[in-house]
């Protein structure tokens, strides 16, 4: 091997042990300073455990569709944190553009000043590419439920185009052992009225579910338009959040006279 | 897809032109490159324009699990231009602002270059497709070893579009989470 041949040899031997934020291999990269940080199920048990007071009212906030808007995010996070009501907060999903790594730590960055735990729903977005891996890496779960105050939280992946989607059994299961609470709410990304995702049946499939397990609110993001459906089913109202992009975040009640939402424009 | 069509017909352009030069398609050079967006370790082939300004590469790209968490496999298409060229006595060429743009492919079942019928047109963008820009120097050397007549040596700092977008939009971004530092080597025919 000639001089020339063994320096360049060194050359590269020498940069594939740098480790180093600055060098990147790949926009579709999965490796997360964040993995591991299960971020749903660790903030779902502290909400467990500091929200066990089954007759209290509290508030909760809910974000969504930040999609690549961090700075909107960052301001409604720093709103949040300034109104001492909310218990926790959600983004409903697609807080990135093209489910990248990228994204994703951006919206991280933004979500971990928050002063109140807070979960994360998978929205359409998140799972292109490698995001579906990502958010198991980093948030635990993309299915999960949790119980605050005596209102039972069940939180789903319902994105069925781009994703596997949970066994329905499944959620019958955990509504099941949960009637006994005062309120039941699932929380998903995309709206169980999407005609266009979502079967005559699967639709159907979802009000009887709504009506036989006692669903007082079905909470969604996705369409970026407000959309409060009071009569969604005879026990079940729908609403569907603005997304953040157009400078609004929302306030949820939980009162023993119902549950109400606030619209806060930023 | 337009803006994916006008830089395949770019490529195919300047290829073109290249291909005249070099009617037996042999390559000017070989490269290799560390990091910068298009692998742990991207190797390929290219040509250099008779001025020696510019240079197209294609090369091939690979991601190792232990580096970027899944493996992953590239394809990539690069124009660079030189703005500035220096030639000192020794055979040293210095090239202190190579600019250049690439496109870039991932290859798997996570990325794709068209979606399926039953979204509506335009729901989402290919997600196999990136374009990337980078700004860089180098330094050639003339050498007179048996089959090569010259190497160079580079380094550039480089970014993806997409991410070039969301900095611009968004304050917050920090200018150092959005570009990767790259090293390479040509080694010319």
């Amino acid at each position: 091997m000639s001089n020339l041949k063994k320096y360049i040899l060194s050359f590269f031997l020498i940069l594939s042990g740098c480790e180093s934020d600055y060098f990147k291999y790949s926009i579709h990269e999965t490796d997360s300073q964040y993995d591991g940080q299960n971020y749903n199920i660790k903030n779902a048990a502290i909400i467990e455990q500091s929200c066990n007071n089954p007759s209290e009212d509290f508030t909760f906030a809910v974000v969504t569709d930040s999609h690549s808007a961090y700075d909107k995010l960052g301001k409604a996070v720093d709103l949040i944190n300034g109104n001492p009501e909310v218990k926790f907060v959600f983004h409903l999903g697609d807080f990135t553009e093209t489910g990248l790594l990228f994204q994703y730590e951006q919206t991280i960055k933004k979500l971990q000043n928050l002063k109140v735990p807070f979960l994360t729903v998978i929205g359409n977005h998140d799972t292109l590419g490698n995001g579906f891996d990502i958010f198991r890496d980093i948030f635990g779960t993309t299915d999960f439920s949790f119980t605050c105050n005596g209102v039972f939280f069940f939180v789903g992946n319902n994105n069925n185009w781009e994703s596997p989607i949970g066994d329905v059994g499944y959620v019958k299961d955990a509504l099941t052992q949960h009637q006994s609470e005062r309120y039941r709410i699932i929380v998903a990304h995309i709206p169980m009225d999407d005609d266009d995702r979502f079967s005559n049946e699967m639709r159907q499939g979802y009000k009887n579910l709504c009506e036989d397990y006692n669903i007082a609110l079905s909470l969604h993001g996705h369409r970026h338009r407000h959309q409060y459906v009071a009569n969604f089913t005879s026990k079940t109202a729908m609403l569907v959040a603005d997304a953040i992009i157009y400078n609004t975040y929302y306030l949820i009640h939980v009162k023993s006279t119902g549950i109400e939402y606030e619209i806060i424009p930023f | 897809m337009k803006k994916i069509i006008i830089t395949l017909i770019i490529s195919l352009f300047f290829t073109s032109l290249y291909a005249e030069e070099h009617l037996d398609f042999k390559p000017d050079f070989a490269v290799a490159q560390f990091a910068g967006y298009i692998g742990f370790i991207s190797t390929g082939v290219g040509y250099e324009s008779d001025r020696k300004k510019s240079t197209i590469d294609f090369l091939y790209g690979y991601v190792p699990a232990f580096a970027g968490g899944m493996e992953i496999h590239m394809l990539t298409g690069r124009i660079t231009g030189r703005a500035i060229t220096y030639h000192s006595n020794y055979g040293f060429s210095f090239f202190p602002l190579n600019l250049s743009f690439f496109v870039n492919y991932a290859h798997g079942k996570p990325y794709k270059l068209r979606w399926e019928s039953k979204y509506p047109k335009w729901y989402y963008r290919p997600t196999a497709l990136y374009s990337g820009e980078s700004i860089g120097m180098s330094i050639k050397k003339a050498c007179n070893e048996a089959d090569i007549s010259a190497y160079e040596l580079y380094a550039e700092v480089v970014t993806m579009s997409e991410f070039l977008y969301e900095y611009y939009k968004n304050d917050s971004i920090a200018f150092k989470d959005i570009i990767s530092l790259a090293f390479g080597a040509r080694i010319y025919f």
